[in-house]
């Protein structure tokens, strides 16, 4: 009788565990707008959708002395959260600019067309405006804000050319949870932090990809904006133009030129986005052109313990994630930092050197 | 009156080893120790190769020795034995801060790191921080999964860790990416540690770029909910020892966690 209720009490827990599972794992807190959705579903069907697209070269940005110079003037009268006044300590490291006040930082990256700016004292003192998960700021509000944000503070230095537009591409949100340390004990209920906005650049219709032509905003849950990032260049033409190759052509490139093999089993493509690749200030090759590539966002589950499994299909695995981005132009240009783009133009990539001052083993 | 001297005169050499026991044990020091760790390739090409991982070790301890220790940086080849209890008061709680980059799992009563060593993998079930040597305080994986806690299994697989004694972990509850936009995290934890912005902070920055979809998660325990909160939101490189004192096994009556969802 006591096995039976132990036997019972144990199905119970694990019926439990099931329905959390499956009600947790059914809620998404990170949204794409229409945008990224049709982007994907256009590039699983076309590619890029044209034969070819100009190439661009990214214009050196005003330098990061003077975007800092014109960010921290900017944001020196502003009511908090956004803000940049008081005792402020300057800090210089590789091309970076930092400037850190009383619980607020500003970095400037490189030229000057990569910021960010967070106050996190602010956001973390107001506990008391955490809610629940479903009370959370909707996607349509958030685009609202931040294109508010945008154009009340930041519209000097995210300037769109001809044919571009700044269009909403998802968001992401803070959450935090927890329970009692007890094996079983029920979880509490999750509560909402923060949430953040982000947008990209289209170039007629032609999605950016990769960290380049991001702007990031980060809301509490009154709407009150308490950081921002943005990567965000003027490009100039260059008169020329990549053909593009075809989304089977592309797809048959990514077999070859993907750092591990998609079509295996164990491997889940999640995304799949086409455009032009731009790695962003930090990443790129600043003497290359912005081309034509494809992202393959992709997870690879793989059995290490196949008794594990067979006792417990969700044990005995581990998880690797891997973005690739594959060049989709006829003919490839130069790019020292970009690795398929390297190996299709058989050049050896520094990246893949050993270090010098690698690990040892103990 | 002569005993009142005499007994402040016994007093100051229990004085003098609290201070060298809080000096040495906890380091107090301004320099504070870190210990690295990843594997690129695996034996045999067992599981697939972290294109990046040498770029996030690397940059991680020339970022952080400009400021603090680095006792160790090694590779996965033959570790499980020094990630696990026996052998990880000669490494992992030798230091600090231990950061890691390799693959990572979430089984349903552990969550396993994988070693260079084909099938090998340090497990959670064998593992107790925190509580020998230096002590680790913050352990810090660029690893998927190892911080799940959706299936409401999350302390009964990182319980066995935190009992220790462990302040704080990072890392992610589903998916870090290998990539060409991903390699510097550990160059930006180590930075935005420097700045001293929370560990909680720290993490969600450093592991963000804005196209990768990066799932980040911090997770920290205490007496009640409120004490496990208070750490996670406040804890930072520059405060973690004296505000926060190690809790271990029956003192830990909460777990939390904070994460960003991307996907």
């Amino acid at each position: 009788m006591k096995g039976l209720n132990v036997r019972k009490a144990a199905s119970l827990t694990m019926v439990a565990y099931m329905i959390f599972a499956f009600v947790s794992s059914s809620s998404a807190y990170a949204e794409d707008y229409a945008f990224r959705l049709d982007s994907e579903k256009r590039s699983a069907k076309e590619g890029l959708g044209r034969s070819q697209v100009p190439l661009l070269v990214r214009a050196p940005g005003i330098g990061r002395k003077s975007m800092a110079k014109i960010l921290i003037e900017r944001f020196k009268d502003a009511r908090r959260p956004i803000a940049t006044s008081g005792t402020v300590e300057k800090q210089r490291k590789g091309n970076r600019l930092s400037y850190i006040g009383d619980g607020w930082f500003l970095d400037v990256n490189g030229d000057g067309t990569n910021v960010r700016y967070r106050n996190y004292k602010y956001l973390d003192s107001k506990p008391e405006l955490a809610r629940p998960v479903s009370a959370r700021l909707s996607n349509d509000r958030l685009e609202k804000l931040g294109r508010e944000f945008i154009k009340e503070n930041l519209s000097e230095y995210i300037k769109l050319g001809k044919n571009e537009e700044l269009v909403p591409f998802f968001t992401e949100h803070a959450i935090g949870g927890g329970g009692p340390a007890k094996e079983g004990a029920p979880m509490d209920e999750e509560k909402v932090y923060a949430s953040i906005v982000v947008f990209t650049r289209a170039i007629d219709k032609v999605n950016v990809i990769g960290a380049g032509s991001k702007v990031a905003i980060m809301f509490n849950n009154e709407g009150e904006v308490v950081g921002f990032d943005f990567d965000w260049p003027q490009y100039n033409l260059t008169g020329k133009y990549q053909k593009v190759l075809s989304v089977e052509a592309i797809k048959e490139r990514a077999k070859r030129f993907a750092s591990k093999d998609i079509h295996s089993p164990d491997v889940k493509i999640k995304r799949f986005e086409c455009g032009l690749y731009d790695a962003g200030m930090l990443k790129r090759d600043p003497k290359a052109v912005v081309q034509a590539g494809c992202a393959i966002h992709y997870s690879e589950r793989k059995i290490i313990d196949q008794n594990a499994y067979e006792r417990d299909p969700n044990s005995g695995h581990v998880m690797t994630a891997f973005v690739d981005f594959i060049p989709a132009g006829k003919t490839v240009e130069q790019d020292r930092k970009w690795l398929q783009a390297m190996m299709i133009l058989n050049q050896t990539p520094k990246i893949l050197a050993a270090p010098k001052d690698g690990p040892k083993s103990r | 009156m002569k005993n009142k001297y005499f007994s402040n005169f016994l007093l100051l050499p229990k004085l003098a080893m609290f201070l060298a026991l809080t000096l040495c044990c906890e380091h107090a020091l301004a320099r504070a120790r870190f210990g690295t760790a990843g594997q690129k390739e695996f034996q045999n090409g067992w599981i697939v190769t972290i294109t990046y991982a040498w770029n996030h070790c690397s940059w991680f301890n020339n970022e952080l020795d400009d400021t603090d220790t680095k006792v160790f940086y090694y590779n996965l080849h033959g570790a499980k034995w020094w990630w696990e209890e026996g052998g990880d008061q000669l490494t992992l709680d030798n230091v600090n801060l231990f950061y890691v980059i390799t693959h990572g799992g979430a089984w349903s009563d552990r969550s396993v790191w994988a070693m260079w060593d084909q099938y090998q993998h340090a497990e959670s079930s064998s593992m107790r921080l925190g509580d020998e040597s230096y002590g680790l305080s913050i352990l810090a994986t660029y690893c998927c999964e190892t911080l799940k806690f959706n299936d409401g299994r999350m302390w009964t697989r990182m319980g066995r860790i935190f009992r220790g004694g462990l302040r704080i972990a990072v890392g992610s509850h589903d998916t870090l990416n290998d990539g060409s936009t991903t390699d510097e995290v550990g160059e930006d934890f180590a930075d935005n540690l420097q700045k001293s912005n929370t560990i909680k902070w720290s993490w969600k920055d450093a592991v963000s770029d804005w196209y990768a979809s990066q799932d980040a998660t911090v997770m920290s325990v205490g007496r009640d909910k409120a004490d496990a909160e208070y750490r996670r939101d406040t804890m930072k490189w520059q405060n973690y020892i004296s505000g926060y004192p190690r809790l271990r096994d029956g003192q830990i009556g909460y777990y939390c966690y904070w994460y960003w969802n991307n996907l």
